[in-house]
């Protein structure tokens, strides 16, 4: 048997079929907390994927957030809503087969538009040959930034990048707004939450040693990602899921105590602030939005270390937008908006 | 038999290992199966990455995405516990004077608890 080395196809398609039997069962399976674990599994397949792939800053945002928050989430809003859910309502019957044709509909759709693409890794493609040659010739020079996904994400996109960074803000803006206004008759009902019971001594121990380790790490994360992958987003997603995983040793009560819903909802909007106002500075001084070129005579550097230095602040910016709004979405979503106890 | 193609067999076979995990998490009876089944395919993920970042010659890139997997793999598999911990639980009786919500009487059914069944390690807990 020969081995190539190059494509490794034997390892695509194993993963492939993993990631098909995992879709479908977590479709199929009944109860919410099985389809979650599935959902988890998946996670961890599409990263190996894109491991694979090359794509590590990609891959890297996938183990964060698959590893600590997604399935989480997913499982905070099973146990909200699994005190609703009443089993053979014909009405869901409907919209489970109505979603299920509409999912058939888009996955045929798309797998006709991958015709289209270009192979991978080709050489000749529109975007190996117009685009990614500039990034990867210039980006260096231009920003100082080794890692050239970083300059693009940062610097060249700053745009997409400070957009996201609103439309993550908005997320969890709009979870606060549907879970917060819990009328009178869902209090009610979530005063029937069976309380958690035991001491959890190991538990806790290893909270208080793996969490400060967590926090380092997420700091090196964020402030790492001109020379290696990662960034603001990944470093956000981990020191965020340092807090989830206090609620989840100890109790939302504590986890709150630590890092307070005000000091979360200033967080949430402080990053996108601070992104914003550099970019707004760069303007007052002459510059186009976000050219992180006009700092260089207000930071005593060159242009390019201006660049290279705007690129970690609107870098921070994200991580702590992103921080926040992932503590703020576990905690609505875990607590089903009444911020009382957790998952 | 050169070092490279070892790495690629040795990965090959732990996705072939990871396969019958995934067997447990699919067929498994109890959501406690599926959890481990989960954990272990989180660990050998780990692994995978580290042996892809060797077998392309650029194992400094995959390190710190190793190292986010090891200090994260273990918060879904608390969660799902945690999860588990609370539908295995049997409902406190609702306070009757209360305003019970009519969408949510006394009918209402776990959506897991006959999956997680009774426990019967929970009984001895003091």
């Amino acid at each position: 048997m020969t081995w190539d080395a190059s494509l490794l196809w034997q390892f695509d398609i194993l993963v492939l079929l993993m990631m098909v039997i995992c879709a479908v069962t977590a479709l199929a399976l009944e109860g919410l907390l099985s389809s979650a674990i599935v959902t988890g599994v998946y996670s961890f397949l599409i990263c190996l994927m894109w491991t694979h792939m090359m794509a590590v800053d990609v891959a890297f945002t996938e183990a964060a957030v698959g590893a600590a928050i997604s399935t989480v989430i997913l499982l905070g809003t099973a146990q909200y809503i699994s005190r609703w859910i009443k089993k053979d309502r014909p009405k869901e019957q409907g919209i489970k087969q109505l979603t299920i044709i509409i999912g058939v509909i888009c996955a045929v759709m798309m797998l006709n538009a991958t015709r289209d693409l270009p192979d991978w890794a080709d050489p000749a493609s529109p975007a190996s040959t117009h685009l990614s040659s500039g990034y990867i010739e210039q980006a260096y020079h231009e920003t100082a930034t080794p890692n050239v996904v970083t300059a693009v994400l940062a610097d060249y996109r700053g745009y997409d990048t400070m957009f996201e960074a609103v439309v993550v803000f908005a997320a969890a803006l709009v979870v606060m707004v549907l879970l917060r206004h819990t009328s009178h008759k869902h209090r009610k009902v979530l005063h029937l939450r069976p309380k958690r019971e035991g001491r959890d001594t190991v538990l806790r121990g290893a909270a208080q040693s793996i969490i400060p380790v967590m926090q380092i790490f997420a700091l090196y994360v964020l402030f790492h990602g001109h020379y290696s992958p990662g960034g603001g987003f990944q470093g956000g997603v981990i020191f965020g899921a340092s807090f989830i995983l206090l609620a989840l040793c100890y109790n939302l009560k504590f986890s709150m105590n630590r890092f307070r819903e005000h000091a979360v909802l200033w967080c949430c909007a402080g990053g996108v602030l601070l992104y914003a106002g550099i970019g707004a500075a760069c303007l007052g001084l002459g510059w186009n939005f976000l050219g992180y070129a006009a700092l260089a005579d207000l930071l005593g550097v060159s242009g390019k270390m201006a660049r290279s230095h705007g690129i970690l602040a609107v870098e921070v910016g994200v991580g702590i937008t992103v921080m926040a709004v992932m503590v703020s979405l576990y905690y609505d979503l875990a607590s089903g908006g009444d911020l009382e106890d957790g998952l | 038999m050169n070092l490279e193609q070892f790495f690629i067999a040795m990965a090959v076979a732990i996705l072939f290992l990871m396969l019958c995990n995934l067997y447990r998490v699919v067929a498994g009876p109890t959501v406690i199966d599926r959890m481990l089944g989960m954990n272990v395919i989180g660990t050998k993920t780990t692994v995978l990455i580290v042996l892809i970042g060797v077998i392309d010659g650029r194992v400094d890139l995959f390190i710190d995405i190793t190292l986010a997997y090891a200090l994260l793999n273990f918060i879904t598999t608390l969660a799902a516990a945690r999860f588990y911990q609370r539908l295995a639980q049997p409902i406190p009786p609702e306070p009757r004077e209360s305003l019970v919500a009519p969408s949510a009487g006394p009918d209402v059914e776990e959506a897991d608890v006959t999956a997680a069944a009774t426990d019967p390690s929970r009984k001895e807990t003091p």
